[in-house]
């Protein structure tokens, strides 16, 4: 904990070296029944995307490299999230979620919630595709339908599902009326897949795949897939002012090695690193800042509702206090990140801390007697299962394996591609796992999805449980943030309760900039908000 | 010399087939399809999974799935990328200059350092030159290219402040500029199998030199280079061709992993993006084509044989 709050620090103060005013966020929240969003928060909120040093530099060309690679671009359909990384550059949508977590008008200029179920967006004028049409409200329809379209295939639409109807009210208001009251439509619509796309501009299905047309600050020049995305300054976006790069380019380099040589050679300006030992390789470089941010990511042990052992709630309770939290973070982790309790602290302010979450410290006595309870005093064994390739897993499988062992529970660890992982994962027929999963911007997002039993929710651990169902649901149709706030925090009670989910430790994330970049702001999706008014400095 | 050739061309049409079979098979063992990459662990219905898997066509029984690849595939359709939507030939003929250049120089560095260490070995027998070339020849075969081409970008990053540009420029463009973007990956996948080649060029040598012929051309007060190069290299190199030439198939396919560590947006990085991917068109239609590059180079070495050697004659 100490590492992380003097990283944290590091950070902190590494910005503010860089910064020359860092202004408040806007507070637009998910607006209320009957209440309207400020107008014109986006252009105030995506300023504060660039706490740096002096006047911003315009033009110039910069290389930022990740070991994500992505098949494609489109922006409704590919699922991985290093597309969605790089196309919140090229697109936007009606809303986006904030450096802070807070849902803010984007496309949208404001919105009004006359009631519960019925929001209406009025549109940006004069929003320009990149390829020169106006945006308006019969794209936004076009977009979301298209994403709501089964035959789309397209993931995001799990987001949008409580959408009853669209209606495009005139060239700059969209009405969307909802089946049942949703908390998090605000979030879900600044979500990963709901991009807005000129109207038919889709013939054939492949159109976006390697090319694109959206309305962000940058558009595409070239895409190679697994290779490099290229992008230049859109001359027509509504902020062109604040965009200081004229070139910006995303190279996939797969090798991290490479990435650290290349950093260190100057040939890339930024790049976000993955593997602990290459931040301990690079973090003291007098060339470039390294630094720690809070992520939506998270190391978890999966426990299942079924078969036995697992089934008695009394072992799968031993289970979490047998587990050495601190140590397994320490060792495994390194000690980038931090301890968390349900959700990481970056989902502020829904995250309850670990002090306020049962059955969060070892207790290998309490253990012991709560396997007895369960009629396994005399042990029990069940099997873990990880991704065959993912040293995260496999060491934390095994530093968990000698925990447990400790309390008299034996696992069996079984590593699997992440294609049988993730098979059995989805059908709902997976044994406990190794897991680390996140990028959710709202607890409903992150909740309601993997516990809400089926077939409202996917309940990939088979945990059917009646209370977490009631208070999902509680939490998906109360629209007041001060309300869902104790909703949630019930929920994560209830779930470090019935201990289904172990959560183990936040990832951080880790980017790595030479000194003459600046205005990089992380965003704890990963997405790379924070280049839109990066400069360079040289 | 030209029906032996046809017919050993016929020999690779079968040889194609299985090949086929194989891939195509392979990369359907491997659990998980696109659908399932596509969607991730999101809310999807069982009608948007059906959607998905009849719009790829894994809908149909696996054999008529084949067949239909394979009618595409025998009229020059290696079929559409189900992840870019583009055609595969395409995206393997965008990607050929950079990977063919790579084998051809990683080739020639073999050649050359591995035949002219290989003369040395054998001239210098069990001399310290000798022991030295052995000993660097089997620090060669044993080392894994990922750690040598990863050791070698920490040296020049490290230590000279180098790093060859990542941006690909092509040798028709700028070949100064494209020779030390791919010095290093040549460098590396070249060493690899200089090593054999120096083994081979070595105990070939040392065969030769003990013949009768080379004794009698020494006998004659012949100069010993030219007993060396014109008397001995020239019947000890043919064995040699037979190894350089089937490393350049061999490279095509071992390029995967210098193409990772390097950051080379070639053959090999396309082929393991596409398994990472389940994009089955990408995975068997470039396996096909490393498949027929790999057969043709070792016809080329079997007609080369002749041109080396006049005493070869071909079965017409």
């Amino acid at each position: 904990m100490k590492g992380w709050v003097v990283a944290m620090a590091a950070v902190a103060s590494g910005s503010l070296l860089q910064a020359c005013a860092t202004p408040t966020q806007p507070a637009a929240t998910t607006a209320p029944s009957g209440t309207k969003a400020p107008a014109g928060t986006q252009a105030a909120a995506q300023a504060t995307a660039a706490p740096a040093a002096g006047t911003a530099k315009k033009g110039g060309e910069l290389i930022y490299a990740t070991s994500e690679p992505t098949a494609s671009i489109e922006p409704h359909l590919e699922a991985l999230d290093a597309r969605t990384q790089r196309t919140v550059l090229i697109y936007e949508n009606l809303t986006w979620v904030d450096f802070d977590m807070v849902p803010q008008p984007q496309l949208a200029e404001s919105w009004e919630t006359p009631d519960e179920k019925t929001y209406i967006f009025k549109l940006r004028k004069g929003v320009k595709f990149h390829n020169g049409k106006e945006m308006d409200a019969e794209d936004v329809k076009y977009s979301y339908e298209r994403v709501l379209d089964p035959n789309t295939g397209s993931g995001g639409r799990g987001d949008l599902i409580l959408i009853d109807k669209i209606e495009a009210v005139d060239k700059y208001t969209v009405r969307i009326k909802l089946k049942a009251p949703f908390g998090a439509f605000l979030a879900a619509l600044g979500g990963r897949y709901n991009a807005v796309i000129p109207k038919d501009f889709i013939k054939t299905g492949n159109e976006l795949r390697t090319a694109a047309c959206g309305t962000g600050p940058f558009r595409v020049e070239s895409f190679d897939a697994n290779d490099k995305l290229v992008l230049s300054k859109f001359q027509d976006h509504r902020d062109k002012d604040q965009i200081n790069l004229d070139r910006l380019i995303i190279q996939t380099m797969p090798d991290e090695s490479s990435i650290v040589a290349a950093l260190r050679s100057g040939t890339v300006g930024i790049a976000k690193i993955r593997d602990a030992k290459n931040y301990a390789l690079i973090k003291d470089d007098k060339r470039m800042a390294v630094g720690m941010n809070p992520a939506l990511r998270w190391v978890v042990l999966d426990l299942t509702g079924d078969p036995a052992p697992l089934d008695k709630l009394e072992f799968r309770q031993a289970v979490q206090l047998s587990l050495d939290r601190p140590g397994l973070f320490q060792t495994v982790g390194r000690g980038l990140g931090a301890r968390l309790g349900m959700l990481p602290q970056a989902l502020k302010p829904y995250a309850l801390k670990v002090e306020d979450l049962p059955l969060q410290n070892r207790d290998l006595a309490k253990a012991k007697e709560l396997l007895a309870k369960a009629g396994y005093a005399s042990g029990a064994s069940f099997k873990v299962r990880t991704i065959a390739g993912s040293s995260l897993h496999s060491d934390s499988a095994q530093f968990l394996e000698a925990n447990l062992r400790e309390a008299g529970i034996q696992i069996q660890i079984e590593a699997v591609d992440a294609g049988v992982w993730g098979k059995d994962w989805v059908a709902g027929t997976t044994p406990a796992v190794m897991n680390d999963w996140g990028g959710f911007t709202d607890p409903d997002l992150a909740f309601f999805r993997h516990f809400h039993s089926k077939p409202d929710g996917m309940d990939f651990r088979r945990f059917k449980n009646g209370d977490a169902d009631k208070l999902l649901d509680q939490g998906r149709t109360t629209l007041d943030p001060a309300k869902r706030k104790p909703i949630y925090d019930q929920l994560q009670k209830l779930l470090a309760e019935q201990s289904i989910t172990i959560p183990l430790f936040e990832q951080p994330l880790i980017y790595a900039t030479n000194t003459w970049v600046k205005g990089f702001r992380s965003h704890a999706t990963g997405f790379l908000f924070g280049l839109r008014n990066t400069w360079i400095d040289k | 010399m030209w029906r032996y050739v046809g017919r050993r061309a016929l020999a690779i049409v079968p040889a194609l087939l299985g090949l086929s079979v194989l891939i195509f098979l392979m990369v359907r063992i491997i659990p998980g399809t696109v659908v399932e990459q596509l969607l991730g662990d999101t809310l999807a219905s069982k009608e948007t999974i059906e959607a998905l898997r009849a719009y790829f066509g894994l809908d149909k029984p696996i054999y008529v799935q084949y067949f239909e690849w394979l009618g595409r595939v025998v009229t020059g359709d290696l079929g559409t990328s189900w992840r870019t939507g583009k055609p595969v030939l395409q995206m393997i003929s965008d990607l050929l200059p950079l990977t063919g250049e790579l084998a051809i120089l990683s080739v020639l560095v073999s050649m050359i350092v591995g035949v002219s260490l290989g003369i040395i070995s054998a001239i210098k027998q069990d001399s310290w030159i000798d022991n030295v070339a052995r000993v660097a020849a089997l620090f060669g075969l044993s080392m894994p290219v990922f750690w040598q081409g990863t050791m070698l970008i920490l040296i020049f990053s490290l230590y000279f402040n180098w790093m060859p540009s990542i941006m690909w420029v092509p040798l028709w463009q700028n070949p100064v500029e494209n020779l030390k973007i791919l010095a290093l990956p040549a460098i590396c996948l070249g060493t690899a199998s200089a090593a054999s080649v120096m083994r081979m060029t070595r105990s070939c040598m040392l065969d030769v030199m003990r013949q009768e012929y080379v004794r009698t051309a020494r006998a004659k007060g012949l100069r010993e280079q030219t007993v060396i190069v014109v008397h001995a290299l020239r019947n000890a190199i043919i064995p040699v061709i037979t190894v350089i030439g089937v490393q350049l198939g061999y490279q095509f396919g071992g390029v995967v992993v210098v193409e990772e560590v390097f950051t080379l947006n070639g053959i090999g990085r396309l082929v393991l993006s596409g398994i990472y991917q389940r994009d089955y068109p990408v995975v068997q239609g470039t396996i096909l084509f490393i498949g027929v590059i790999f057969m043709i180079s070792n016809l080329l070495v079997d007609v080369l044989y002749g041109f080396f050697d006049p005493r070869i004659r071909y079965g017409d």
